[in-house]
């Protein structure tokens, strides 16, 4: 069974709510503060519903991508944390096959930029080209996330 | 980061299930304690254990104040608990009135020589996510002449974005009475909640409304213009306040150099408490915050988030400040960038430069650009960390709020407004 899908049932709950229930509510109650949060909360999930998964994949594959473009540079300006090291010797992740694998793969990813800003830190401040990528990697990753967010 | 809305901690699995059902057995007992045990309790009547045994009837009251005490904090027992909804729910009349003589039973004692007191109209007022408002007026009679005070109660939320003590906040106001900066008098504080079940203090009730739409009317473009005005005179008047001489040395004493990396300090670790995810670039915003701080001009009162819809104005006169829970001592600068925050921005009924026009004609401190910059950009960070935190204590089962629940949500547009703001060749990494 595909159909209905989520984001169809859910948008269908949420405009239920808002036209009839709540009409229903008291201005200024808490129900009624509380039923348009969750409506606007049910759209917001229902638009990025579909794109979720492929929007993480693509970040993680941005983000290995990138570390593994800066590596080489890396080596001769800071020490390679070990987990970003052994991160690097093994092959390319691949975007995984359920909802769980996608996020567990983007959850290391972000910890080993975490990690890798601690090394550079520790380094001192600067730009090197290595800063530059992060730099450019970090306003990618922050569009992404504001099309989940965000959604037209 | 591109955050599925819970993926929050699960205490429950972290736990033995017998240490799990031992725990549950006391939180069922605890919320069939009584209103009148709990302010036997307060008054430093029966034991704990006497409660616990008391039978019958269930209340958020006398559960929020019981396990304050025994600190049963686990959050997938808050469910069995007859909580409040979020910023009072639909209180039970019963609950009102328990908390009315809860109320009554405090001011009592703050006032021994009152004689008649009473509590007048005590009802619910629409608050923020961090504190439950009620308004009421407190009479009395005392040597021979009556009393009438209009107040506001303010109590800690069960659990809100920010989890601050009710103590510093009380004891700014009270420094700042026969000051010219507009807040409200602090009157009584029940600063651990044995009172009054959580924390609270009261404050005079000032007239107005603090309404945002209508200050961002455009329809309203003299009105707002002379209330920016006014937020400006405000903050001057706040960051002019002699703290030494007044006393306000209990918020610390931070250096010139030590403000701006102390609220990075601060707001990092909430950060780091309170994440669910490593947010990777939240975390290099940080790093370059504490690369960056700069030495402030002069150390004042910092209100903390004062801004268009925190204060209350009646016409176009601002009667009060209000939600004074992230003063602090730090640079004046941090006030005047996060006036203008966007979301809030009164940028289309007063420019900035308008703004620190009339900031500095009213005695307020110079603002340099530097500053100002870094403190826009910390504005970000810390609205994130908020968010961040909110989201965490929906997630947590900590609180209902709705409001709360998609919060992490609110934290790209604060990265993208950092990002874009961020001097070329200072970016971080």
């Amino acid at each position: 069974m595909i159909r209905p899908k989520p984001p169809a049932l859910l948008e269908g709950v949420a405009a239920s709510f808002e036209v009839d229930v709540l009409p229903w509510l008291a201005r200024g109650s808490v129900a009624r503060r509380q039923l348009k949060a969750g409506i606007a909360l049910l759209r917001r999930v229902a638009a990025t519903w579909e794109s979720f998964a492929p929007t993480l994949a693509a970040d993680s594959r941005d983000i290995e991508a990138t570390l593994r473009r800066i590596a080489p540079e890396l080596e001769t300006v800071a020490e390679i944390p070990p987990a970003l090291a052994n991160f690097l010797a093994e092959g390319e992740l691949g975007d995984g096959t359920d909802g769980d694998t996608v996020e567990a793969t983007n959850e290391r990813l972000q910890q080993l930029l975490v990690e890798l800003q601690r090394a550079l830190a520790e380094r001192g401040p600067g730009l090197s080209p290595i800063e530059r990528e992060l730099q450019a990697l970090y306003r990618r990753m922050t569009e992404r996330e504001l099309a989940l967010a965000r959604p037209e | 980061m591109c955050g599925a809305p819970s993926r929050g901690p699960q205490n429950r699995d972290a736990r033995g299930a017998s240490e799990v059902r031992r725990s549950d057995e006391i939180q069922d007992r605890l919320c069939r304690t009584t209103v009148k045990g709990v302010r036997e309790c307060a008054k430093g009547g029966p034991s704990l254990a006497a409660l616990v045994s008391a039978p019958k009837k269930e209340s958020w009251l006398e559960c929020d104040h019981v396990r304050g005490r025994c600190g049963v904090t686990d959050p997938d027992m808050r469910g069995k608990l007859s909580e409040p909804n979020e910023d009072h729910g639909p209180l039970r009349g019963d609950d009102q009135a328990a908390l009315e003589a809860c109320l009554e039973q405090f001011l009592k004692r703050e006032l021994p020589l009152a004689q008649g007191l009473r509590i007048v109209a005590l009802a619910p007022l629409e608050g923020g996510n961090a504190r439950e408002a009620w308004s009421f007026d407190v009479v009395w009679r005392e040597a021979d002449t009556s009393h009438r005070k209009r107040c506001v109660l303010l109590q800690k939320a069960p659990a809100g974005q920010l989890d601050r003590d009710l103590g510093p906040e009380f004891r700014v106001l009270e420094t700042l009475e026969g000051t010219d900066v507009p807040a409200p008098r602090a009157y009584w504080i029940d600063v651990d909640g044995r009172a009054l079940g959580r924390p609270a203090f009261v404050l005079e009730r000032v007239g107005g409304s603090a309404e945002l739409r209508s200050l961002l009317d455009p329809a309203r473009g003299s009105i707002n213009r002379a209330l920016a005005r006014a937020l400006a005179a405000a903050a001057a008047a706040l960051h002019q306040v002699d703290w030494r001489a007044r006393g306000v040395d209990f918020l610390g004493e931070p250096s010139a150099d030590e403000v701006a990396r102390a609220q990075v300090d601060e707001w990092e670790a909430l950060f780091l408490r309170h994440r669910m995810e490593p947010l990777p670039v939240l975390a290099a915003a940080f790093c370059w915050l504490r690369e960056n701080a700069p030495r402030a001009e002069r150390v004042a009162i910092v209100h903390g988030d004062l801004r268009f819809g925190n204060f209350l104005y009646e016409g176009d006169q601002l009667r009060a400040l209000l939600d004074w829970e992230m003063v602090h001592l730090g640079d004046p600068c941090e006030d005047l960038a996060w006036a203008y925050r966007s979301l809030w921005n009164p940028e289309a009924q007063l420019p900035f430069d308008a703004f620190l026009a009339h900031y500095r004609a009213s005695g307020g401190a110079s603002a340099p650009a530097e500053n100002l910059l870094f403190y826009r950009l910390f504005g970000e960070v810390k609205h994130a960390v908020i968010s961040l935190c909110g989201a965490h204590a929906f997630a947590t089962g900590q609180t209902r709020n709705l409001r709360l629940a998609d919060r992490m949500s609110w934290v790209p547009e604060c990265l993208a407004h950092f990002l874009d703001w961020l001097p070329p060749g200072r970016e971080t990494a």
